[in-house]
């Protein structure tokens, strides 16, 4: 098939985006499950998409993949991938004609009426489209569905009308907010496309990958909205596995460090909360109502007192202790530890040492944060010993990594 | 729905082009335009031969439509949704804004359906009335190109704001200015108040930032580097793969950051190695060579 920039369905282009603009380099020989045609379209297709915001480079016959600083960007670029659903000739043609006919809120017509002026509009043309009753009432009906028009019965007749218009300039500082820190941001940022914007606010630590999940992520929210059972439909790109969960989505854990999305949800054969990754989840259906959801999120409220970032481990809580030295003069090393800490306690053991206790399911995932104070951690006590002991092999490994000898001693 | 072509760019660069066309304005170079802005790099083969062949039946003639009126969309449900479910968000506040048409539409979710489980404690004070005043006022300077006058720890300074900055990880707002020539960064939580000036007339110059960089070699084992590619996402980076299990990063950051840049190296411990600068090297060494002598068993 010809190549076309639009794509059906946004799911085409999800594993590219991954694979693109996190890593960039992918050749196509990693992307396995995909042909060689449809790597090279889709890899045109993003270039076009986002055409300012990466690229790549062959050096020495190596690639290179370029990305810009997100913190010199007003808008997620991202966002732009959404705008590229394909439609017919048909469609674009009678949206148009449509919202000619119904220019004004107090028009109102009926499916004849549509018709007829449809027919009027396309005479202009030498081989005007087609359009019939049905056509123009399925299409009606869809744009009823999506809140652009509405219809009341009149005389027992159909008459359709476009919606209430809804002025939008006045919320345009907090659309250029929202847009961008709001989990389904990317609504936002249709908002704005329809209004006069300028750009007075910028970003740091923009992580703006989650924006690939948004249609997910929009279907995740609508289940807890209506309080459902889902089954969710995964791929896991680093296995090839397909595997499939029908479980209850609870609440997306969403990381302001990696901007990765995970869900937490009851999975019923398990009889227990699960960690799902987002961008694994490729499908997501709607089931029937829980009767027990509101059971099943107390539930995760009493338990996300011991989750440090995702986990959930059933009946098994794991103790950390962690002991840091603080100068006097070095105060502001105590205030990170009280702004960063996300549960647990600190306490004071002397003038200069401070201990972060807490108890987690998962002691591996403070791993990341602990390591961030070496060259003042003087203690550790975890009741998992295995992740003790890696810890300090660990930084053992970065004494050799970094050719730190054993004279250090004498230096100090 | 919320991916639907009525949201597509394809649409907008025509409503654009249709509302020139009534105003007899519409050119092919102005065609070209539009698509430049509003849509792909590519669409410009697509968008123009679908409307000259009347695949799409917008224009009869050459830039001239059969259409009556100016474009205009009403707002979809799934955009009032959003906008429900911006209103009940706590830092709404911050705008002022009242939403009295959406009583009846229903949010698309609520600050109970998520959690950003790693952001920093200690954010700024958005239901403090005085702060929410000061964030209000600094916009508006921006917006109407006003100086201002502001009392920021202990001091008083006359400055061009030129644009906000928010940080999901800090929970802070920080507003950028220009003072005497030179760039500056101050945190709204610390500007005790703040006076609108007069209009500016000259253009004011934007300073780039300034920049250093590191690089690292990654081994990719314990999925270090997918974890490094996602962690380091926000910065501007190069990457190539060396062989077939390591690579190297170039990543850059504002020189103000270099701190931050060597925690965030230090949370990946043995993971990566930093190769370049060497300045960068050695604050890596230093924390090591401390931790050596805290005698951690």
């Amino acid at each position: 098939m010809a190549y076309n920039e639009l794509i059906k369905h946004f799911e085409r282009i999800r594993d590219y985006l991954h694979e693109f603009y996190i890593y960039g380099f992918r050749s196509r020989n990693y992307i396995k499950k995909k042909s060689r045609r449809s790597y090279d379209n889709e890899k045109r297709r993003l270039e076009s998409y986002l055409k300012e915001y990466m690229s790549f480079q062959y050096t020495n016959s190596k690639l290179v993949f370029l990305s810009i600083d997100n913190r010199l960007l007003p808008h997620n670029p991202l966002y732009k991938t959404f705008q590229s659903k394909s439609f017919v000739d048909k469609s674009i043609t009678f949206h148009f004609i449509l919202f000619d006919i119904l220019y004004d809120e107090t028009i109102q017509l009926s499916l004849k009426e549509i018709v007829y002026k449809t027919d009027e509009y396309l005479s202009h043309f030498q081989y005007p489209i087609p359009f019939d009753e049905s056509t123009i009432r399925k299409k009606l009906n869809e744009y009823i569905k999506l809140g652009l028009i509405q219809m009341t019965k009149i005389n027992n007749q159909n008459i359709y009308q476009r919606t209430a218009s809804f002025p939008i300039q006045c919320y345009e500082d907090a659309l250029l907010y929202f847009s961008e820190v709001n989990p389904l941001g990317v609504i936002g940022s249709y908002l704005l496309n329809r209004i006069e914007h300028h750009d007075y606010f910028r970003f740091k630590h923009h992580y703006i990958s989650y924006a690939i999940e948004s249609e997910i992520i929009y279907y995740l929210f609508s289940a807890m909205q209506q309080k459902r059972y889902t089954m969710i439909y995964n791929h896991n790109p680093k296995t090839q596995k397909e595997s499939y969960f029908y479980i209850v989505p609870l609440r997306i854990y969403i990381s302001s460090q990696t901007g990765r999305c995970h869900l937490l949800a009851y999975t019923p054969r398990f009889k227990t909360i699960k960690t799902y990754r987002i961008d694994y989840i490729y499908k997501v259906i709607l089931k029937e109502t829980c009767p027990l959801f509101d059971v099943y999120r107390e539930k995760l409220k009493d338990v996300q007192n011991h989750i440090w970032s995702i986990q959930y481990i059933p009946y098994h809580l794991e103790h950390v202790e962690f002991t840091i030295r603080i100068e006097k003069n070095e105060q502001y090393i105590y205030q990170r530890l009280m702004r960063e800490k996300r549960i647990g306690t600190i306490i004071k053991v002397d003038d200069c040492h401070y201990c972060f206790q807490a108890d987690v399911y998962d002691t591996n995932e403070l791993m990341p944060w602990i390591r961030t104070f070496i060259c003042r951690i003087t203690k550790v006590n975890f009741s998992n010993r295995t992740v003790e002991n890696r810890l300090k092999q660990d930084i053992q490994a970065m004494y050799k990594l970094y050719e730190i000898g054993d004279d250090v001693n004498v230096i100090s | 729905m919320l991916f639907h072509e009525v949201y597509g760019c394809y649409y907008h660069c025509v409503g654009e082009m249709i509302n020139l066309a009534i105003d007899n304005k519409l050119t092919n170079e102005n065609m070209l335009s539009i698509i430049h802005q509003y849509a792909f790099e590519e669409s410009h083969l697509h968008i123009i031969p679908s409307l000259n062949e009347k695949k799409w039946q917008i224009f009869d003639k050459p830039f001239h439509t059969p259409l009556q009126h100016h474009y205009s969309l009403p707002l979809t449900l799934l955009e009032k949704r959003w906008l429900k479910t911006i209103s009940l968000d706590p830092k709404i506040k911050l705008f002022s804004l009242d939403f009295p048409d959406l009583d009846n539409i229903q949010p698309l979710f609520t600050q109970d359906d998520y959690v950003i489980y790693d952001q920093y404690q200690d954010g700024d004070p958005y239901d403090d009335d005085s702060y929410q005043e000061i964030f209000q006022l600094s916009l508006k300077a921006i917006r109407y190109k006003k100086a201002i006058k502001v009392h920021y720890l202990e001091k008083e300074m006359i400055c061009i704001p030129y644009h906000i900055e928010y940080s999901l990880k800090d929970d802070k707002f920080r507003l950028y200015v220009i003072h005497q020539n030179k760039k500056k960064i101050l945190n709204i939580h610390k500007i005790k108040s703040i006076e609108l000036l007069n209009e500016y007339s000259q253009d004011i110059s934007i300073f780039p930032p300034s920049k250093k960089y590191f690089v690292l070699n990654i081994y990719d084992e314990r999925n270090a580097l997918e974890r490094v590619m996602t962690h380091f996402a926000d910065l501007q980076k190069q990457a190539e793969q060396i062989d077939k299990n390591n690579y190297k990063v170039k990543i850059y950051y504002e020189t103000q950051d270099e701190t931050e840049m060597i925690i965030r190296v230090l949370s990946f411990g043995p993971l990566i190695k930093v190769i370049e600068p060497d300045s960068f090297v050695k604050q890596i060494k230093d924390r090591l060579i401390m931790q050596k002598v805290c005698n951690l068993k």
